[in-house]
């Protein structure tokens, strides 16, 4: 408690702290530490930062340009429009639903929907549709009814049974609702639901939302606001300013001295049991397999244990409850689709050999051939840089307030 | 605080303790060097030379004759509120 005392000293500002610092460090010195004077401590720095004004206004300013913001972003987002279907899931258990939902959520069945609803229109001209994909994926929401009000005036619910919604958010209300019905279908087409409720044609739109951007923004304002008070506080302005964009430069700069890796992968959907699928995954992957791949595409040549250096970037992990993604990364983005393409048909081979136990093996999307690499992230790797920078300054300002000697108050 | 100096120059745990001993208010420290910042800025008390870290405070004419004028007021107020009372 003592230590924190001594720390909330230097939230006074500048001014106060050169006049009474050593003075008021004695009286605390006396004082018996506890919460209440903590809190009595803050309080003081606190109102003497409002009376001295200056921190005051800079977190005032940041604040309310944060609000400018907020009020910004919500009038140049453009409206988005959420649609919602009801189905009865009928005799069909969750984990047939999931393997369902999965296949429905393919990029194959996505991208038919995508170009009926006419979604991502301008989008579409400029990314891979496969990235697209990938955002639709987000903007598609399937969630089991928790609760069904009987009627709007009794306000009670009963549990919603096997009902689930889909919903599609999209930039106006008949694409989401057109792509909600798209969906929809594919769901009675697999005869795995009964349409309850159609698709909504939504009246209004569900965002951007004006509360929450102003809210965001007020407090992205107060942050950055506090922060430039310390800067200023400390009187590092211009060395944060110097070290924050050295860092950020020097850390943009590693990102791109680094070789990028692109990851590929492919989704398989399997009927059987999880553990007979395991078994199968841990044979297609085994040593003399994964050998055999490194051989075939030349991966890691007068390396030794080239299996091993495989293995470490091959990823195979569950999707749902009757799907694997298989995913390789590599810093050629042609040679990591041939490995997953590859590795997903000896899963499949070894699924097939082993039918008595998994009764199918498909191949629900191929492996994707990835247009931008995953690592490294150059916006992390230079924002990281930016912090260190900033950081650097403030242990510096902090530092060369304790080196100055206080003036002497006896000689008042 | 005034009325505490009145009695002699303090440092700020004595003034703490004067006060508390004779209005029972207790003083926090950050709301202690908040009335010592101002009443310093205000000219009412001013600091002592001191070989010690703790830095006494005296009351300077201005300060005393504020707390002279403080005091009569109350005062003022305090007789006529117990002269309604025996009224009352």
């Amino acid at each position: 408690m003592k230590r924190a005392l001594n720390t909330v000293i230097f939230l006074y500002p500048k001014a106060w702290r050169d006049r009474y610092e050593s003075e008021f460090r004695a009286l605390l010195d006396e004082v018996a530490p506890s919460w209440n004077t903590f809190l009595n401590v803050f309080g003081g720095a606190m109102r003497m930062q409002f009376k001295t004004g200056k921190s005051w206004k800079i977190v005032a300013a940041c604040a309310l340009a944060g609000v400018i913001a907020g009020l910004a972003l919500t009038w140049t987002i453009p409206h988005r429009y959420v649609s919602t279907a009801v189905l009865s899931m009928g005799d069909i258990d969750d984990a047939q639903m999931n393997a369902e939902a999965t296949k429905i959520m393919g990029r194959a069945p996505l991208t038919y929907m995508m170009m009926e609803a006419d979604l991502y229109r301008d989008l579409r001209a400029t990314t891979p549709i496969e990235e697209i994909v990938e955002q639709l994926k987000r903007d598609i929401m399937i969630r089991p009814v928790r609760c069904i009000p009987p009627s709007p005036m009794s306000g009670g619910c009963t549990p919603g049974g096997h009902q689930f919604t889909v919903s599609v958010t999209a930039p106006d209300a008949e694409r989401a609702q057109k792509a909600v019905q798209i969906l929809a279908a594919d769901f009675l087409d697999a005869k795995i639901g009964t349409l309850i409720d159609p698709a909504s044609l939504p009246v209004s739109p569900n965002g951007p939302r004006l509360s929450r951007n102003i809210l965001l923004g007020l407090g992205t304002g107060v942050l950055l606001g506090s922060l430039f008070a310390l800067f200023a506080g400390l009187k590092v302005w211009k060395l944060a300013a110097g070290l924050g964009i050295a860092g950020a430069v020097a850390g943009a700069a590693i990102a791109f001295a680094m070789p990028e890796r692109f990851a590929s992968s492919a989704v398989l959907r399997y009927d059987g049991s999880s553990a007979a699928m395991g078994q199968v995954i841990s044979a297609a992957t085994s040593d003399a397999n994964l050998r055999g791949v490194a051989e075939t595409f030349k991966l890691y040549e007068g390396e030794s244990g080239a299996e091993r250096r495989l293995r470490e970037h091959l990823h195979i992990e569950p999707v749902g409850s009757r799907a694997i993604a298989i995913r390789f990364d590599d810093r050629d983005r042609y040679m990591a689709q041939k490995v997953v393409a590859d590795v997903a048909s000896r899963v499949i081979d070894q699924g097939v050999q082993s039918r008595s136990e998994l009764a199918l093996v498909e191949l629900l999307d191929p492996a994707s051939l990835p247009l931008h690499a995953y690592s490294p992230k150059r916006e992390m790797v230079a924002g990281a840089g930016l912090f260190a920078g900033l950081l650097c300054a403030v242990m510096f300002g902090i530092w060369r307030y304790y080196r100055t000697p206080l003036p002497a108050v006896a000689a008042q | 605080m005034l009325a505490s100096l009145a009695e002699g120059d303090k440092h700020g745990y004595a003034m703490m303790e004067d006060i508390e001993r004779f209005s029972g208010l207790k003083l926090g420290p950050g709301t202690l060097y908040g009335a010592i910042t101002r009443l310093e800025e205000s000219g009412w008390i001013a600091p002592v030379p001191s070989e010690d870290r703790r830095q006494p405070y005296t009351l300077t004419p201005v300060g005393r004759k504020s707390l002279e004028q403080e005091v009569a007021a109350l005062d003022s107020i305090l007789k006529t509120a117990q002269k309604r009372l025996k009224h009352a």
